[in-house]
């Protein structure tokens, strides 16, 4: 059987959905032999999908700053078929909370005003993504092929999807694997 | 009612010819999704998650179409299916609908659609735009990021508790619910009835007491009556691990149709009294806590040795406990509520439902706003419909907006004159009115219906079991107290007594002058019977265990009598 | 009774007399007594055409048109004409149109050239607040004759044999409407008079009710009669003052004269009217949710079935009817159902009042028989466009009719031929927009009308009015995909499938006609980011 090749990454979330990831635990091998070929995820500590492009890639979290952006298009740039994976990339999440407030109000409340915080300062490293005004969800800024929403999503559904994929049938999320949170 | 045959999705069916496609679908087993529609309440047609696909290719909303002969509707076409996917995500875009930070996830009825139709992503990103949250009321929060604008709880503040506090304010995409045109629901008009986060299909409107505190479905739900007034108001209890989560109306109560006042839907939630935990015996002036057994040894020792013992219920008891504690003390008894016999003998007696469909109601002395609240929603509804409402009673009389007529209680004659000839008329009036109230108002009788109004959830029911009249002087006396405190007036009335048993739910002024108090349950915490003021019987169940100690007045009086 | 030598009759429409024209009244009696003239000239107070600017002045005899935008241009008038008899040419309604080869006619008959003044016969002509002048006008001899000589049901029959369809937008046949509302068993029943006039760019039914106020209130009555309905309610549009103090004092002089109230011209007839001021929501011009309005409630439409016919006002019998379709029934109970089926086309009988604006040469209130052409009615009656430019399209009907573009132009303006191209004909506004027009601008502007006029009640119009804005928005700023036009057409038509009232499906309406005659221009927005008007995108900030 030809090699499928999947990366991943996360952006703005909490790691939860790459747990998931491993919560399929046996499941993950059966997927290895059916010829999923795990290349650059934060699982295998790559850093980036590989140039020549994999088949599937996996993102989770929201869209929240340039960075995670440069990320997305990277990505989509390098995958054949881009999945959505977990609440925030899905629909922003929970970081989409911030979006009722500005930036400033947001960086303050964060970095100074947080009741463990003393002295405080929000950081200015160019190294740090720039927050973009509003934090989206994946499809706001590339296409999605698959949406794999949950927060996190089990990972009953995310075998689901994968298996569906291989089989080259609709990784839609069916019944009562389709959850919001 | 004349039948009409119709198809939907190719099926022939029957139906009553008054019915809408949604109710005759229903009937037939036939699902279709609704949104703004609730069984309750009058159909309104705005979210239009119910439409169907007529023979034409037209798209009907179901809850608002009349089924006539011939009519072929499709629920679940492909256009239909599209049309319920697009408008499910508008309103997933509209407002903040993230179910992971959302109160009501796992209940709440938007969530429930975009799961059967398999929204799995919004099509159109959602505008995040801030809309006002008012956490101002005592029990009630309402959250106009999560509102869907389905208007459920402003038909249900209107049209089924008579209220017309909440309201749309602004137009578009910009309108908001807003309690009396835009005041913080705390200062509105609100009565706390909180029908309105019963019927809240998401979580725009909640309880606060219950918030993050678990999903319906994880809950167990027990139907009981609420005693705190005369009405005996059906009610669903949630709970969880022994604990009241919320409360709804039953709306399947022949009593009550769903809704509730405050003091059925929040006051167990918020109830903040000390509860007598254990058997107490005051020793020597001192107060000892002591064991089931000693308490019911020394109780029954002091009514086997007394030669004159009598008995007083606060009829928030049972219908059995009554029975059982009239043979304690040999039938001398009294009840702790201002009853004048003769007022229960004006006939006929109306049943609540005369309400709503009297032609004019006679509020004789009585403010239902203060204990009755479900009858005075009735009462208001009566009104807005045309029923003629007069009201003898003081000027700051709650109901006066809606009266036709407002007496003081110096012109009673003039009004009952009046009311000669009205028939279909109801009286309602407070069960302790004096003798010359009693006389003028058997004036009306064959003309009007009665409504006593009780205070306590079982007063009738006490009343029927011959629970009226004057205690005689009683060497030992025994209260069946359940939540009553006492007053001053029966303090003094106990001074003289020899030795004082107050069986009660709460620690209170009474249980500081007894010599014997004996923990029973609350209401909820009860079974039994209780007869509510039409005469209805309704049963009560228990929703929580009894708090430590605590026992149901039926067994503590049957461990008694057994000793005797 | 005196004989005057010069009629000079002032508009004093609520246009007229926000641009000035009480000033001008009063500066022109004020000349006209200086130059002695007070006993040979008369001035009377009219309704207006609806001329897009200035104040009208008509001068009889001639019927010559004066614009008049200036105060101290009176004197000059006043001497060289009503005193020296020749009229001011720099001061005349001038017409920039090609010029013609035949004689040039007088204004009067220039502007009256093929339209047909039935229902507008008394605008400008008489005193609106005289029902003197209304009478002898022949008014009230519809009402007399009905009560007179006529049964309900004979004039339900002649509306009916008249072929009247409702002229509010929806076209449905009056006299079936009051047939449903005669047949009904409920009482009381009412008539409303739809006046909540909101369509953008429509002022007929204002004209008419500043003009010629008693005219609907004749209506109504002869519709309470042949209905049997006791009261009536005029539903007015709360910034129309005028119109409800007109219709005030019509309703006052009519009860004054026995011709309102009760025991009508001795008929054993009572019937009332009241007028209501509506609260500046597009929406109430529907007609539930004006009744929801007159019942003291939000303005939201109901869903229908039932009809008002059946369950209106306070759940009775109720007919509403637009001001112009009640102006047309008293030439029809005074003159007969053939005749009147004589003016217009089959299935559109009678004339159509319409307000004639945008890029055109001459605007204004008209009033043409149906099966007119709207090229005729543009470049004949409108004059043409302004600057030689070529027509784009036309919008029929206001913001909530149809895109008609250049190459339909020659469809005439009845129901049957405008349902073959799809059109409707809505509520009489008729807005030419010339070739320099970009009509991705031009729906943006309607959709945000829409998104501010939806109640909020159904979620397709609520939302969806919304996101189609978002949607135009971004095709204006050229950031969306060739694509997502298409999800915008499926927007549109989840929008007009289930909305709850003709507002969304209006709304949506515009979407899937700018789409259907002008998807070339917004592709070429997304594609090139070139806005040939220069209205969007980038050039917006320029």
């Amino acid at each position: 059987m030809a090699k499928v090749r999947l990366a991943s990454d996360w952006l703005d979330g909490c790691a939860g959905c790459h747990m998931s990831i491993l919560d399929m635990d046996e499941r993950l091998v059966e997927l290895i032999l059916a010829g999923v070929e795990l290349s650059a995820t934060p699982v295998t500590d790559l850093k980036e999908p590989p140039e020549e492009g994999v088949d599937i890639g996996i993102i989770e979290g929201a869209v929240a700053t340039n960075h995670h952006e440069e990320v997305a298009k990277k990505m989509r740039k390098r995958c054949k078929i881009l999945i959505a994976i977990g609440d925030c990339a899905v629909f922003g999440g929970i970081v989409t909370m911030r979006n009722y407030f500005s930036l400033d109000e947001l960086k303050r409340r964060g970095y100074i005003e947080t009741e463990s915080t003393v002295d405080g300062k929000i950081p200015t490293s160019p190294e740090i993504g720039k927050l973009l005004p509003r934090a989206k969800a994946l499809n706001d800024v590339v296409k999605v092929d698959a949406y794999i929403p949950g927060c996190p999503p089990s990972a009953d559904a995310i075998y689901y999807a994968l298996k569906a994929l291989l089989e080259g049938k609709s990784p839609a999320l069916i019944g009562e694997l389709l959850k919001y949170d | 009612m004349s039948k009409v045959t119709f198809k939907i999705n190719g099926q022939e069916i029957e139906a009553d010819a008054d019915l809408t496609v949604l109710k005759a679908a229903k009937q037939a087993g036939v699902d279709i999704p609704t949104l703004c529609d609730h069984p309750s309440l009058t159909p309104l047609g705005a979210c239009r998650i119910c439409v169907v696909e007529t023979k034409n290719g037209a798209l009907q909303t179901a809850c608002t179409l009349p089924v006539t002969p011939g009519l072929e509707v499709e629920t679940e076409s492909p256009k239909v299916v599209e049309a319920r996917k697009f408008i499910l995500n508008l309103l997933f875009s509209e407002r903040n609908h993230y179910c992971m930070y959302c109160e009501v996830s796992g209940d709440c009825e938007l969530q429930n659609l975009g799961y059967r139709y398999g929204i799995d992503h919004f099509a159109f990103s959602p505008y995040m735009k801030k809309f006002p949250t008012d956490f101002t009321h005592k029990y009630i929060m309402l959250e106009n990021n999560r509102c869907v604008l389905c208007r459920r709880c402003v038909r249900a503040c209107s049209d089924l508790g008579g209220h017309y506090v909440l309201g749309i304010v602004n137009r578009g995409s910009d309108s908001l619910l807003s309690p009396d045109m835009e005041s913080p629901l705390k200062s509105s008009s609100c009565v706390s009835c909180g029908i309105c986060v019963q019927v809240c299909p998401t979580g725009a409107l909640a309880d606060k007491l219950g918030v993050y505190l678990g999903k319906t479905k994880e809950m167990e739900q027990i139907r009981t009556v609420c005693v705190n007034c005369g009405v005996g108001c059906g009610l669903v209890a949630f709970t969880k691990s022994d604990h009241v989560i919320k409360i709804w109306g039953d709306w399947e109560s022949p009593v009550n149709r769903g809704i509730l006042c405050e003091q059925g839907r929040y006051s167990p939630l918020h109830d903040k009294r000390k509860r007598v935990t254990h058997p107490i015996i005051r020793k020597d002036g001192k107060r000892e806590v002591v064991s089931w057994d000693e308490a019911i040894a020394t109780a029954t020792t002091q009514l086997k040795s007394t030669k004159s013992k009598g008995g007083l219920v606060y009829p928030k008891v049972t219908n059995e406990a009554i029975t059982y504690f009239q043979k304690l003390v040999d039938g001398n008894t009294a009840i702790l509520e201002n009853v004048t016999p003769e007022a229960l003998k004006l006939k006929e007696k109306a049943t609540l439902g005369d309400i709503l469909s009297a032609k004019a109601i006679l509020l004789y002395k009585v403010d239902p706003s203060e204990n009755h609240g479900v009858i005075s929603s009735w009462i208001k509804r009566a009104a807005n419909s045309g029923t003629e409402l007069t009201i003898v009673g003081d000027e700051n009389h709650s109901l006066s907006f809606f009266a036709t007529s407002h007496y003081s209680p110096e012109d009673k004659e003039k009004v009952v004159e009046s009311f000669i000839g009205k028939e279909g008329s109801i009286v309602i009036y407070d069960p302790g009115i004096c003798l010359k109230s009693v006389n003028l108002l058997s004036k009306l009788q064959g003309i009007a219906r009665f409504l006593p109004l009780f205070k306590a959830g079982n007063s009738m029911g006490a009343v029927n079991l011959g629970l009226n009249g004057k205690l005689n002087d009683s060497e030992v006396v025994y209260i069946l107290a359940s939540e009553y405190g006492g007053d001053s007036d029966l303090l003094a009335s106990l001074k003289d007594v020899k030795f004082l048993i107050v069986q009660a739910n709460y620690l209170s002024p009474l249980t500081e002058r007894a010599d014997l108090i004996l923990p029973s349950t609350t209401w909820i915490e009860t079974n039994g019977t209780i007869t509510n003021m039409e005469g209805k019987i309704l049963k009560l169940t228990p929703v929580v265990k009894p708090t430590a100690e605590a026992k149901t007045d039926e067994e503590i009086l049957k461990l008694i009598s057994k000793g005797l | 009774m005196k004989i005057y030598r010069l009629h000079v009759l002032i508009s004093t429409d609520s246009r007229s007399i926000l641009r000035g024209a009480l000033e001008i009244e009063a500066k022109l009696k004020e000349e006209i007594k200086k130059q002695g003239l007070e006993n040979e000239v008369q001035i009377l107070r009219t309704g207006g055409w609806g001329v897009e600017e200035g104040v009208q002045v008509t001068v009889y005899p001639g019927g010559l048109i004066y614009i008049l935008k200036d105060e101290d241009d009176i004197p000059f008038l006043v001497t060289e004409h009503f005193l020296k008899g020749r009229p001011v040419k720099k001061l005349l309604f001038e017409i920039e149109a090609p010029p013609r080869v035949e004689a040039p006619p007088t204004v009067e008959e220039e502007i009256l050239r093929k339209q047909t003044r039935l229902v507008l016969r008394n605008v400008g002509l008489i005193n609106p607040d005289d029902i003197k002048e209304y009478i002898a006008q022949d008014g009230y001899q519809a009402l007399a004759k009905a009560l007179t000589s006529m049964k309900p049901g004979e004039i339900i029959q002649v509306v009916k044999d008249a072929e009247l369809w409702g002229r509010g937008g929806a076209g449905f046949p009056t006299g079936f409407k009051w047939e449903l509302t005669a047949k009904s068993p409920n009482t009381p029943k009412y008539i409303i008079c739809n006046a909540d006039e909101g369509e953008p760019g429509t002022f007929k039914d204002r004209v008419i009710m500043e003009g010629d106020p008693h005219s609907i209130i004749e209506a109504m009555t002869i519709s309470g009669f042949a209905t049997g309905a006791t009261k009536g309610y005029i539903y007015v549009r709360g910034e129309y003052d005028l119109s409800i103090l007109r219709l005030n004092r019509a309703i006052e002089q009519a009860r004054e004269y026995g011709l309102l109230g009760e025991n009508i011209l001795g008929s054993g007839f009572s019937f009332d009217i009241e007028v209501r001021n509506g609260a500046g929501s597009y929406v109430c011009g529907e007609e539930t949710a004006l009744i929801e309005s007159l019942e003291g409630k939000r303005g939201e439409p109901r869903f229908k079935p039932p009809y008002p016919s059946t369950v209106g006002l306070w759940g009775k019998p109720t007919v509403v009817n637009n001001v112009e379709t009640l102006a047309n029934i008293l030439l029809i109970v005074l003159k007969g159902a053939d005749w009147y089926k004589n003016l217009g086309v089959e299935d559109s009988r009678g004339t159509k009042v319409a307000t004639l604006f945008g890029d055109v040469n001459v605007k204004g209130v008209i009033e043409v028989p149906f099966g007119y052409s709207l090229r005729d009615l543009v470049y004949e009656i409108g004059h043409g466009v302004p600057g030689g430019k070529s027509l784009k399209m036309v919008q029929l009907g206001g913001s909530s009719g149809s895109f008609i573009p250049a190459d339909h132009l020659d469809t005439p303006i009845d129901w049957k031929s405008l349902r073959q191209i799809g059109a409707g004909q809505g509520s009489g506004a008729i807005l030419v927009l010339d070739e320099t027009r970009c009509v991705v601008d031009f729906l943006k502007n309607l959709l945000k009308f829409f998104n501010h006029e939806s109640c909020g009640k159904c979620v397709p119009c609520r939302v969806g009015i919304a996101k189609a804005l978002d949607l135009v928005d971004r095709v204006s700023e050229g950031n969306i995909a060739v694509e997502e036009l298409e999800f915008m057409q499926n927007l549109a038509q989840v929008i007009r499938g289930t909305s709850l009232c003709g507002l969304g499906q209006a709304a949506a309406n515009q979407i899937l006609e700018a789409l259907k005659y002008f998807k070339p221009e917004f592709i070429s927005h997304i594609e090139t980011g070139y806005c040939p008007a220069q209205k969007c995108g980038g050039f917006k900030h320029v």
